[in-house]
C-alpha cells in the first residue's frame, strides 16, 4: 500500500463533517422497518432505542414530541415501521434515525398507505385551517356527492326535511365503494365546480370498514376537494372513523346526519333571530323617543334670559319634526315581528299630543314677549331720527332731538320740546 | 344549466341582496342604534329600514322551492336534472323492527 502524501491527509473533524453531509442529503427522509431493542425513555421523555434486523442495526431517538403521541406502546422486540432522517452526531461519531413518524408493523397496508398519504398531503398545506373556506348562510342549492341508494342520503334528506324543507338539493350519484369509487367521487366534485351548480358540496357515505371507506382515503379524491371552489362538507362513515376527505374539506361532519345539522342553521333558528333583531329595533327606537322627550324638557328650563331665542328655536324644530314624523311612517311599521304595535302607537300619539302642547305653549309665549302684543296694549317704540337708536331712558334725548315714534300700525315724527323728567 | 345568483351591491334597496349581506347590514343598523346618540331623524330611518330588512330576510327564507334532484349524465355527455325518488331500504338489517 503507499504511503500517503502529505496532502491527502484529512482530520477526523474533515472527514466527519463529509461523512455527515453525504449522509444527511442522501436521507433526509426514509420509511424503514426493523425490530426495536435496547429500549429506554429517558425522564425527559425522549426515547432512545435500537432498530435492527437479522443484519445490521441502527441507533434511533424519537424526542418526546413524537414519543407522547404514539397511540400505542413501545417494547423492545416489537417489529415496527418508522419515519425520519438520518443524523450525524460528530461528536461521538455516530450516526442515528431521528423519528417522527412511528409505527407497530403488523398495522397492514392499508393502514400505512393512509399515514403516507395523509404526511404528504399535510406537508402540501393541504389540511391547513386557513384553507378552510366558509359556508354559505343561507345555501341556495346544495349539492350532495354520494351512493342513491345508501343510507346516507336517506338520513340527511329525513333530517334536513325537519329542519329546513324548502331547499333545493342536487345528488350526483357516485359508487362509494369498490374500483373506480374514487374517480367517480372525485369527478362528481369536479363537475359540480365545473356547472357551477350549487352553492354548498357534501361529499358523505354511510359506516363500514377501513376497506369500505377506502375511496375516500385516496389522494385523487383528496385533490378533487382541495381544489373545489364551492365548500365542501366531508361526511364520512361513523363519529369515530377520520378519512383523509374529512381533513381536506372545509368542514367535517362525524356523520351524513350531522352533515344535514351543519350544512344549513334550522329555519326556526332564522325566524328567532330575525324576530330578536326585531325586538332589538323596537326596544332602541322606544329608548331614543323617551330619550328625545327628556332633552326637550331639559332645554325649556334652561337660563331664563335665553327664553326668547330657545323658544323661536324650538318652535321651528319641532315643527318640522311633526311634519316628517309619525303618521305615515306608523302604518309601514306594522308588520309580523312588530308584537307591539299598538303599545308603540300609543308611545308615539304621546310624542306627538306632547309636541303639540310644546308647540302651542311657545307659540303663546312668544306672542306675549313679542313686540306686537306690547304694541297693541297702547305701549309705543321711540327712535331717534337720525342712528334710528331706541330710546329707552330720559338721558337718551334731549330738549329739540327728532324722534320717530311707532306704534301699532305706523310711526309719526316728533321733536322733543321741553327736557325730560326722570321720574322717582 | 342556472348560474348561481351573484351578489349584487345594493345601496338603499334591499331586494338586490343576498340573505348574508341583509343580515351583515340588519346587525350593523341594530348596533348602530345601540351604540350611538343619533338624531331623532336617523333614529326613524334605521328603525324603518331595519324592518324592511327583517322583512326581506323573512321573505327570502321562503323563498326555495322544495325540490330534490337527481344529476344523470345523457348519452351525448350532457347534463340532466330528474325529481329524486329515495330507494326504500334493501339491506334486511333496516326497517325492520325485529
Amino acid at each position: 500500500m503507499p504511503a500517503p502524501s502529505p496532502n491527502q491527509v484529512i482530520t477526523v473533524s474533515e472527514l466527519t463533517r463529509r461523512l455527515k453531509a453525504q449522509l444527511e442529503n442522501t436521507f433526509p427522509a426514509v420509511w424503514i422497518e426493523g425490530e426495536i431493542s435496547n429500549l429506554r425513555v429517558a425522564e425527559s421523555g425522549h426515547a432512545y432505542f435500537t432498530l435492527k434486523d437479522a443484519n445490521a442495526q441502527l441507533s434511533a431517538v424519537a424526542f418526546r414530541g413524537v414519543a407522547g403521541r404514539l397511540g400505542f406502546k413501545l417494547a423492545d422486540g416489537m417489529a415496527v415501521v418508522a419515519f425520519g432522517e438520518i443524523s450525524v452526531y460528530e461528536k461521538r461519531g455516530q450516526y442515528q434515525l431521528i423519528v417522527t413518524q412511528l409505527l407497530p408493523k403488523g398495522l397492514g397496508a392499508l393502514q400505512l398507505a393512509f399515514e403516507q398519504l395523509k404526511r404528504k398531503l399535510a406537508a402540501e398545506g393541504l389540511f391547513e385551517t386557513s384553507r378552510k373556506k366558509p359556508l354559505p348562510v343561507l345555501p341556495q342549492r346544495i349539492g350532495i356527492v354520494t351512493s342513491p341508494a345508501g343510507a346516507a342520503i336517506r338520513d340527511f334528506l329525513n333530517i334536513i326535511g325537519r329542519r329546513y324543507p324548502n331547499l333545493h338539493i342536487i345528488i350526483n350519484p357516485v359508487r362509494v365503494q369498490g374500483t373506480g369509487a374514487a374517480e367517480e367521487i372525485a369527478a362528481a366534485v369536479d363537475q359540480f365546480n365545473t356547472l357551477n351548480l350549487v352553492d354548498v358540496i357534501i361529499v358523505t357515505r354511510g359506516g363500514g370498514s377501513l376497506e369500505d371507506l377506502w375511496a375516500f382515503n385516496e389522494e385523487i379524491v383528496a385533490r378533487a376537494i382541495a381544489r373545489s371552489a364551492i365548500p365542501t362538507i366531508s361526511a364520512v362513515g361513523h363519529e369515530i372513523d377520520f378519512t383523509i376527505a374529512d381533513f381536506v374539506a372545509d368542514l367535517r361532519a362525524p356523520t351524513p346526519s350531522a352533515a344535514a345539522e351543519l350544512v344549513v342553521k334550522s329555519k326556526g333558528e332564522f325566524l328567532d333571530d330575525l324576530a330578536q333583531f326585531q325586538s332589538r329595533l323596537n326596544k332602541d327606537l322606544r329608548l331614543q323617543i323617551s330619550e328625545a322627550r327628556r332633552r326637550l324638557a331639559d332645554c325649556v328650563l334652561r337660563h331664563p334670559v335665553e327664553l326668547i331665542r330657545q323658544y323661536r328655536q324650538q318652535v321651528d324644530d319641532l315643527s318640522h319634526r311633526l311634519a316628517m314624523s309619525p303618521d305615515a311612517m306608523l302604518s309601514r311599521w306594522q308588520d309580523r315581528f312588530a308584537t307591539d304595535t299598538g303599545q308603540f302607537n300609543s308611545v308615539f300619539a304621546r310624542y306627538r299630543q306632547d309636541i303639540r302642547q310644546r308647540l302651542a305653549h311657545a307659540q303663546s309665549k312668544l306672542d306675549l314677549l313679542s313686540p306686537k302684543a306690547t304694541l297693541a296694549r297702547g305701549y309705543s317704540i321711540t327712535r331717534l331720527a337720525d342712528g334710528g337708536r331706541l330710546v329707552r331712558r330720559t338721558r337718551d334725548v334731549a330738549t329739540g332731538a327728532k324722534v320717530t315714534t311707532i306704534v301699532l300700525d305706523g310711526e309719526f315724527d316728533s321733536v322733543v320740546s321741553s327736557p325730560p323728567k326722570i321720574k322717582d | 344549466m342556472k348560474p348561481r345568483r351573484k351578489t349584487a351591491d345594493a345601496a338603499g334597496n334591499p331586494e338586490g341582496l343576498t340573505f348574508e349581506h341583509a343580515i351583515q347590514q340588519l346587525e350593523k343598523i341594530v348596533a348602530d342604534m345601540e351604540a350611538a346618540e343619533l338624531p331623532l331623524d336617523d333614529v326613524l330611518k334605521n328603525y324603518e329600514r331595519g324592518t324592511r330588512l327583517v322583512r326581506f330576510c323573512g321573505q327570502k327564507l321562503d323563498e326555495a322551492e322544495k325540490k330534490i334532484e337527481l344529476l344523470t349524465k345523457k348519452a351525448d355527455g350532457s347534463v340532466k336534472l330528474e325529481p329524486f325518488e329515495p330507494v326504500e331500504p334493501e339491506d334486511e338489517n333496516e326497517g325492520k323492527l325485529f
